[in-house]
């Protein structure tokens, strides 16, 4: 074999590469947002049942039902991430959906800090069901948390290897963020997990 | 030897027009934390005092992180910091702040029982909730753009209607209070400790021929107008070389000095925090005060405290504030966040020392209207028609569903 053939092979090889390359990050991205869209299904679903929380006239006082109520609707009525509207926009709909998550997160801990304030809402007609699914959405917004925050991890690690970076492989991909926001799930819970 | 005659042997104030019914015990419920500043602390805790003097026996529930100084004050424990209605408030609810108020109520055997801002998701709206008895609601917010979720309203409408009585501090409060809830309610004003104010020393830090221009409130919460004061500070300084800034309140002094050219930082002392003598100190020394608030303000208290220092008080035109200066040269006016004007406004009465001290004279005659002394007989002649005598506020056991069961497991024994 003579040297140009050499060449071609490793630029086949190369090339080989790169797209692989490509293909990986463009998966993970790809990763990357299903992740938050499954986290933002699983949001949408906690702040309807945290207003049917508010609106149970149940052991919780008015002040918590109000609260959770403001916030849940805030989160809710962000909505769907308009996609017409500029990358500036949609950030900050973006941040203000966050907060009121933050704060939602916050206001269900306080409303549901112990094993007995779950069972005083048990035990009111239809707290139970609400209970079963709160907990069950709760803990599944962690999971969805704890995923997403996953696929960014290795999103980013890729993101930053000097390869894909001087080839600017991602192209228009914009770079994937963390959510920071607290979602933890009640305390009032914890003993039914497991 | 009845009642009052005990109150006048101790030398306390008994002037004023006295209740047809005894009624010595007062709870008062405070939803904000009693360690931070804000115009519904300060207006218990005067209303608290005010009532002292006159001779009934007052506790005082508040959350707080810190051991409270005054001892009727009782910690509900600590608050939550939400964002909420624009701002960060510290909130206190959920089932553990119930339980302590259930057992204040219970402990304290009060006649009355009066609850501040309980339309707020609060501390307050937790005790009108768990308790029974003669309620008496103070609203203190004016709400131009809050958008109130009717799931919110029906919430609320069902637990004030336990008050017996209302009140609001202003008439805008009492218009958002009807127009949220449907409500009506009787305006008493916010009281004003005018001796507290008038009688101060002066700071005396600051060189005699100085200008002290002041500023009270958050400087970084846009709603406080801290960042309309400073864009107003370089003409000011322009004109008067001799004029020097006072700014006292919380917040980020480092991008609260962004605001402001470099050269001008040498004229600007920033006190932080500060107590209420170093307030009435401040505002004594203080030639010209400035309330550039943007929004928000329900009342303006703060005008009636310069007022009663006798600083000269520049405001911005909210409705609240025209109110409270009244139409008689207690004060100037701006538009509201047009620093230019407020700059003109300041310059003039720096350079006019005649006028500036009419207004203040006029300022202090309008904050006496305002004193305590005289407000605090409103409020009592309220708790005297909502007092049922012999009865004592208690706990509401029909609130949760723990107490529905107790009512029930009850009910089926007997």
């Amino acid at each position: 074999m003579n040297w140009s053939t050499w060449a071609l092979l490793a630029a086949v090889i190369i090339g080989v590469y790169l797209s692989q390359l490509a293909g990986r990050l463009d998966r993970l991205h790809i990763r990357v947002d299903r992740a938050e869209a499954a986290l933002r299904a699983q949001l949408l679903r906690r702040a309807s049942e945290a207003i049917e929380l508010a609106a149970m006239d149940g052991p919780l006082d008015p002040a918590a039902r109000i609260t959770i109520d403001g916030f849940a609707h805030a989160a809710r009525d962000f909505g769907e991430t308009d996609l017409e509207k500029d990358h500036r926009a949609q950030r900050l709909e973006q941040a203000g959906r966050n907060e009121a998550e933050g704060e939602l997160t916050k206001a269900l801990q306080a409303a549901l800090p112990d094993e007995q304030s779950v069972m005083e809402y048990a035990a009111i007609g239809g707290g139970s069901e609400l209970m079963e699914e709160l907990d069950s959405t709760t803990r599944r917004v962690e999971l969805a948390k704890g995923f997403h925050a996953d696929a960014v991890a290795q999103c980013q690690k890729m993101r930053r290897r000097a390869i894909v970076r001087f080839l600017h492989l991602q192209g228009r991909a914009p770079w994937p963020e963390f959510i920071d926001i607290n979602l933890a799930q009640p305390t009032g819970f914890a003993h039914r997990s497991r | 030897m009845s009642e009052s005659e005990v109150i006048s042997a101790e030398g306390t104030d008994s002037s004023g027009p006295s209740p047809t019914h005894q009624f010595r015990r007062i709870g008062i419920v405070c939803p904000y934390s009693w360690d931070a500043p804000g115009g519904v602390q300060t207006h218990v805790r005067d209303l608290a005092h005010a009532l002292i003097a006159k001779g009934y026996e007052v506790s005082v529930l508040a959350p707080g992180d810190d051991e409270p100084d005054e001892d009727f004050v009782v910690s509900a424990g600590r608050a939550i910091p939400i964002r909420y209605n624009g701002s960060v408030a510290r909130l206190i609810f959920g089932p553990l702040s119930t339980q302590r108020v259930r057992r204040w109520i219970d402990e304290g055997h009060f006649d009355i029982l009066h609850v501040h801002e309980p339309a707020a998701p609060s501390l307050s709206l937790v005790a009108t909730w768990a308790a029974e008895g003669a309620i008496v609601g103070t609203f203190h917010t004016s709400n131009e753009n809050s958008r109130m979720m009717s799931g919110t309203a029906r919430i609320l409408r069902s637990a004030l209607e336990k008050l017996n009585g209302r009140i609001s501090v202003s008439e805008y409060a009492r218009e958002t209070l009807r127009e949220h809830i449907g409500f009506d309610s009787v305006i008493v004003p916010n009281g004003v400790d005018v001796a507290f104010y008038a009688d101060a020393e002066p700071m005396t830090s600051t060189p005699v021929d100085a200008e002290v221009v002041t500023f009270l409130g958050r400087v970084d919460e846009p709603r406080k107008g801290f960042q309309v004061f400073a864009q107003a500070m370089p003409a000011i300084a322009r004109e008067r070389p001799e004029a020097v800034f006072y700014v006292a309140g919380p917040g980020d002094v480092d991008s609260a000095l962004k605001l402001v050219p470099r050269s001008l930082h040498g004229r600007i002392h920033f006190m932080g925090r500060i107590s209420d003598g170093q307030k009435a100190a401040l505002l004594r020394r203080s030639n010209v005060f400035v309330a550039p608030n943007t929004g928000g303000e329900s009342f303006g208290i703060i005008l009636l405290e310069a007022m009663a220092a006798g600083a000269c008080v520049v405001a911005s035109d909210l409705e609240a504030f025209v109110k409270v200066l009244g139409d008689d040269g207690a004060g100037r006016l701006f538009p509201n966040e047009d620093f230019e004007a407020l700059a003109r406004e300041v310059i003039e009465l720096l350079t006019d020392k005649a006028v500036r001290e009419r207004i203040a004279h006029h300022g202090r005659d309008r904050a006496y209207s305002y004193d305590w002394n005289a407000v605090v007989n409103e409020v009592i002649e309220i708790y005297d028609t909502v007092y049922v005598p012999g009865e004592v506020v208690r706990e509401d056991v029909g609130a949760t569903a723990l107490g529905r069961a107790k009512l029930w497991g009850r009910g089926e024994s007997s």
